[in-house]
C-alpha cells in the first residue's frame, strides 16, 4: 500500500541536505526526476557499510507524506547484492504495532517481518538522522552478529 | 563502525558530517507547524540560545517567519519565500523545453485519471472511494488523490517557472 499524504517540498530539502552529509550516502536523487519530486532516491557506497557489501550500490529510498496534523513516511534500504532490505515505515499497514515499525526480508523469507519501533523525534531532519544511525551503526553491522 | 571513523578529529559541535548548527537548519525547514526555540533546541539537541540564534539567522535570511503569540515567539517557513526559490532552482537547474515537457506529462496524467475514474478532482476521487469495498481499490484511489494533489501543485509552480524563463535567465547571467 502506498503512502497517502500531501508531499512538500520544502521538506524534502531539508532531507536531502541530511542524505547528502551523511557518510556513507554517494548521491542523492529526486523520484520521478528533479521537477516532479515524489520522493528521494539515495545511493549508498557498498564500501562504507558494515559489513562491506558490493559490487551494486544498496540504495536508501526516503518518501514523506503530510495529512491534517499527522504524518507519513517510509526510509527504505535495499542491498540487491544480499538481496536484504530494511525499513522504518510509519503509515497504516500495521496499526497493531502502533505508528512506527520496522520491516525487514532476508532472501529466502516468503514475507518480511515486522516489529514495533519507537522513534523519539517529531523533526522529519531528525527522524530521518536518527534512522541512519540505527541502520548504518546498528542494524547492518547486526547481520554479522546473526549470520 | 564506518560512523565512529568518521567521527574521529571532529569539532565537539559536529556528529558525523553535520555540525548542531546545520542540524537546526535543515530541521528548520521541516517546519510544518509554528514552533518555538525551545521546541527545536529539544528536537535538535542544543541549547535554546544556540537554536534561537540559528533561526534568527534563518529569519534574516528570509527562510523563517516569525509569529508572536503571547510571551513566545513561533517561527514557521517563509512560504512565499520558498515558493519563489523553488520556482528559482527550477529555472537554473533546467531547460525550458524539460519544463515544458513535464508540465505536459504531469496534465496528461491527471487528463487519464480524470477519464479512468470519471472524476474532475481529487476530491471526487477521494468522495468515490464511499462506492468501494475492496481495500486495494480503496488505498488505489487514496494514493492517486494524493499524488494528483501533488501534481497539481507542480503545475502552478513549474508554469510560474516556465512563464517567466526569459526573463529569469537574463537575469541569471554573470557578467564579467
Amino acid at each position: 500500500m502506498g503512502l497517502s499524504g500531501t508531499i512538500d517540498p520544502t521538506v524534502y530539502e531539508g532531507l536531502k541536505d541530511v542524505l547528502q552529509r551523511y557518510p556513507t550516502v554517494t548521491t542523492v536523487t529526486y523520484e520521478p526526476n528533479s521537477i516532479v519530486k515524489q520522493s528521494l532516491q539515495t545511493q549508498i557506497d557498498p564500501n562504507r557499510v558494515i559489513p562491506p557489501s558490493g559490487p551494486e550500490a544498496p540504495t536508501l529510498d526516503v518518501e514523506w507524506r503530510f495529512a491534517d496534523q499527522d504524518e507519513q513516511y517510509r526510509i527504505h534500504y535495499a542491498d540487491p547484492n544480499l538481496g536484504f532490505d530494511c525499513g522504518w515505515h510509519r503509515d497504516d499497514d500495521h496499526p497493531e504495532l502502533g505508528p512506527v515499525h520496522f520491516q525487514y526480508s532476508s532472501p529466502g523469507d516468503c514475507e518480511p517481518e515486522h516489529e514495533r519501533a519507537t522513534i523519539s523525534k517529531e523533526a522529519p531532519t531528525e527522524v530521518l538522522w536518527l534512522v541512519l544511525e540505527r541502520l548504518f551503526e546498528k542494524k547492518l553491522p547486526g547481520l554479522l552478529d546473526s549470520s | 563502525m564506518c560512523n565512529k571513523h568518521v567521527r574521529t578529529g571532529m569539532p565537539e559541535d559536529q556528529d558525523d558530517g553535520m555540525t548542531r548548527g546545520e542540524r537546526v537548519r535543515a530541521a528548520a525547514r521541516t517546519l510544518r507547524e509554528p514552533r518555538t526555540a525551545a521546541w527545536m533546541a529539544d528536537e535538535t539537541g542544543v541549547s535554546v540560545q544556540t537554536a534561537q540564534k540559528y533561526l534568527d539567522q534563518l529569519v534574516e535570511d528570509d527562510v523563517l517567519r516569525t509569529i508572536e503569540r503571547g510571551e513566545r515567539t513561533l517561527y514557521c517557513i517563509d512560504q512565499l519565500m520558498a515558493t519563489y526559490r523553488e520556482i528559482a532552482v527550477l529555472q537554473r537547474e533546467h531547460d525550458q523545453e524539460e519544463l515544458t515537457d513535464v508540465l505536459a506529462e504531469m496534465r496528461t496524467k491527471i487528463a487519464d485519471w480524470k477519464a479512468t475514474y470519471d472524476v474532475s478532482s481529487p476530491s471526487e476521487l477521494r468522495a468515490s472511494i464511499a462506492d468501494l469495498t475492496e481495500a486495494d481499490d480503496i488505498a488505489e484511489r487514496r494514493e492517486i488523490a494524493s499524488e494528483w494533489e501533488h501534481l497539481a501543485d507542480r503545475i502552478q509552480i513549474v508554469r510560474a517557472a516556465v512563464n517567466e524563463y526569459d526573463w529569469a535567465s537574463e537575469r541569471d547571467t554573470i557578467s564579467a
